[in-house]
């Protein structure tokens, strides 16, 4: 297995006294690493603590192979961050803003300028970047931002809720411009609520619950096991076909719409399927086959017991 | 600290200072001094014969109590304000150390405004019909006063999330009282010195003072190291500080 560019070991880290990362392990090689979790589940701490704001109690955080914080300004020079949470350049032009990010990072002015227009061209920001940022909607700030992070060139990007606030063709576009980066070779780590972003950019999650990890791995392995469902409509479904199919073995449950919900499902059963339905005189009209989504397999992570070390 | 790291550090900080609240307010502030100043020169309407001595006494108002109304004001720009506005997650994220951004926004705001209240006071004492030459005392005073003010009022605002409020219960209930106490313990006091080198000091008036000789070179090296420990405290405090409103 390759060396994961993120490696956090037993982190525990408290704030004001409360603890809020308790023996975070995860070691991360996907392309594009989900970060997701409930509301107070450690995420933005987490993001602290691989970026060196937050000092942990115990425990280890290695990115790229370097360890925090004795190489934490190594790692910045090769970490872009777009931070839910930071204000941007007060003041100033969106232009200004990423060539201010720019020269933060060391580059010349020159420098900076040039590959900050560069960054908001590929972001489509037009005539709007010479336009002050207090006066930017939520959309344009959130592409702001990202110009921001991207202006240095970084190997990897830590993003801290990138479609918050968008507009739905905003969120599209932020999102396929996050897959082009990915796919151009960057790591990156996105810290979402959104799970159909995370399903859109991700290859491997990291799912944390109260300060622990719940899974760490790929999206694949998330979803193995969980068979595609299979929904029929029709006429004649009853809860009388629905108990046949079960005994049947094919595992079946009418819903409140008349639909008959198919669950674990092989070739076999479906041919079992349409056996009992024909000899009860049903008439099937539609057989929809439903991939499982990574939403339920999230909720279905977070209803398993724990295992060892907090992870499940 | 390398170079490098305290030039992207002064970098940081000198870019969007003129674009900041705080900043455009001093210079409004100091706008509205130069102004109050030059109307009572030319149009005021104090007794003819008196608008030197008026002009005299603003300047002394500005020294004490302006100069460590205008550092407190100001001190919050090196650090706390980027926290509140949570504009300081940028400089952090760089490749520059917390102690080079915390000694080189700090020392850079005392030194900056340190320099203009300095040249305030000349520009009002000036316009008041002043000679330059004998306003060299109110502006050392003035200068190394708010360096002074201004690097113990920024350790104040990052150690306290009120640190305008501690600022003034400090400078009132504890500087400026101990300053006037006639006894050896007002030497404790910032304000006792930037008064010995402007040469206003005043004191309670007790029946048993022992009033301290004073030295002016003696209360140059005071404000000098009081400036020094209180920048090192910052950059101490900033390098241990959980920033925890960031994340």
């Amino acid at each position: 297995m390759s060396t994961p560019w993120i490696q956090v070991e037993d982190l525990h880290l408290a704030r004001g006294g409360r603890p809020v990362l308790m023996g975070i392990n995860a070691a991360l090689h996907g392309r594009a690493v989900g970060l997701v979790g409930a509301n107070g589940a450690g995420k933005s701490t987490l993001i602290g603590a691989i970026l060196g704001i937050l000092a942990p109690q115990k425990g280890q955080v290695t990115v790229l192979g370097l360890k925090q914080p004795e190489a934490a300004l190594t790692i910045r020079t090769k970490a872009g961050v777009m931070a839910e949470q930071a204000g941007i350049f007060p003041g100033g032009s969106g232009v200004d803003a990423v060539v201010f990010a720019g020269m933060l990072s060391g580059l010349s002015r020159r420098e900076a300028l040039r590959r900050g227009h560069r960054a908001l061209d590929a972001l489509d920001v037009g005539e709007e970047r010479y336009r002050p940022t207090a006066e930017y909607s939520t959309g344009m700030r959130q592409r702001c931002k990202m110009a921001m992070s991207l202006v240095h060139d970084p190997e990897i990007l830590i993003l801290d809720e990138p479609t918050v606030g968008l507009d739905p063709p905003g969120r599209t576009q932020l999102l396929n411009l996050i897959r082009g980066l990915r796919d151009e070779g960057r790591r990156i780590l996105v810290s979402t609520h959104i799970l159909a972003d995370a399903e859109f950019l991700c290859d491997e999650m990291l799912l944390l619950d109260a300060g622990t990890v719940a899974f760490c791995g790929p999206v694949s392995t998330m979803l193995k096991g969980r068979e595609a469902r299979f929904i029929a409509s029709g006429d004649g479904l009853d809860q009388a076909l629905a108990d046949r199919l079960s005994a049947a073995g094919v595992p079946a449950a009418l819903d409140d719409k008349g639909r008959l919900t198919l669950a674990a499902v092989d070739e076999a059963a479906l041919q079992r399927f349409w056996k009992v339905t024909a000899e009860s005189g049903a008439a099937i009209r539609k057989l929809d086959r439903e991939a499982p989504t990574l939403e339920e397999a999230l909720l279905a992570t977070l209803d398993a017991p724990p295992v060892n070390g907090g992870a499940r | 600290m390398t170079p490098r790291e305290l030039g992207i550090a002064l970098r940081s900080y000198l870019l969007p200072l003129p674009r900041t609240t705080a900043f455009r307010l001093s210079l409004l502030g100091v706008a509205i001094v130069y102004l109050i100043a030059f109307l009572i020169r030319t149009i005021g309407r104090a007794p003819a014969g008196t608008e030197g001595e008026l002009s005299f006494e603003m300047g002394k108002a500005l020294l004490m109590p302006g100069v460590p109304i205008f550092a407190l004001l100001v001190s919050e720009l090196p650090l706390r304000e980027g926290i509140r506005h949570r504009t300081i997650l940028y400089p952090l994220l760089g490749p520059a150390s917390r102690d080079s951004l915390a000694l080189v926004r700090s020392a850079v705001t005392a030194l900056l405004f340190g320099l203009a209240f300095g040249i305030m006071v000349v520009g009002v004492g000036w316009i008041g019909g002043q000679s330059l030459t004998s306003l060299g005392a109110p502006f050392l005073a003035a200068t190394l006063g708010g360096v002074a003010f201004t690097a113990v009022f920024g350790f104040i605002q990052l150690l306290l999330a009120r640190g305008l409020a501690a600022g003034l219960l400090w400078y009132f209930l504890f500087d400026e009282s101990i300053a006037k106490i006639p006894f050896e313990l007002c030497r404790l006091s910032v304000s006792y010195h930037v008064r010995v080198l402007a040469g206003m000091q005043e004191f309670f008036e007790i029946p048993v003072a022992n009033v301290p000789a004073e030295h002016r070179l003696v209360s140059v090296l005071v404000l000098v190291v009081i400036t020094v420990i209180a920048l090192l405290a910052t950059m101490l405090i900033f390098r241990r500080r959980d920033l925890t409103e960031l994340c």
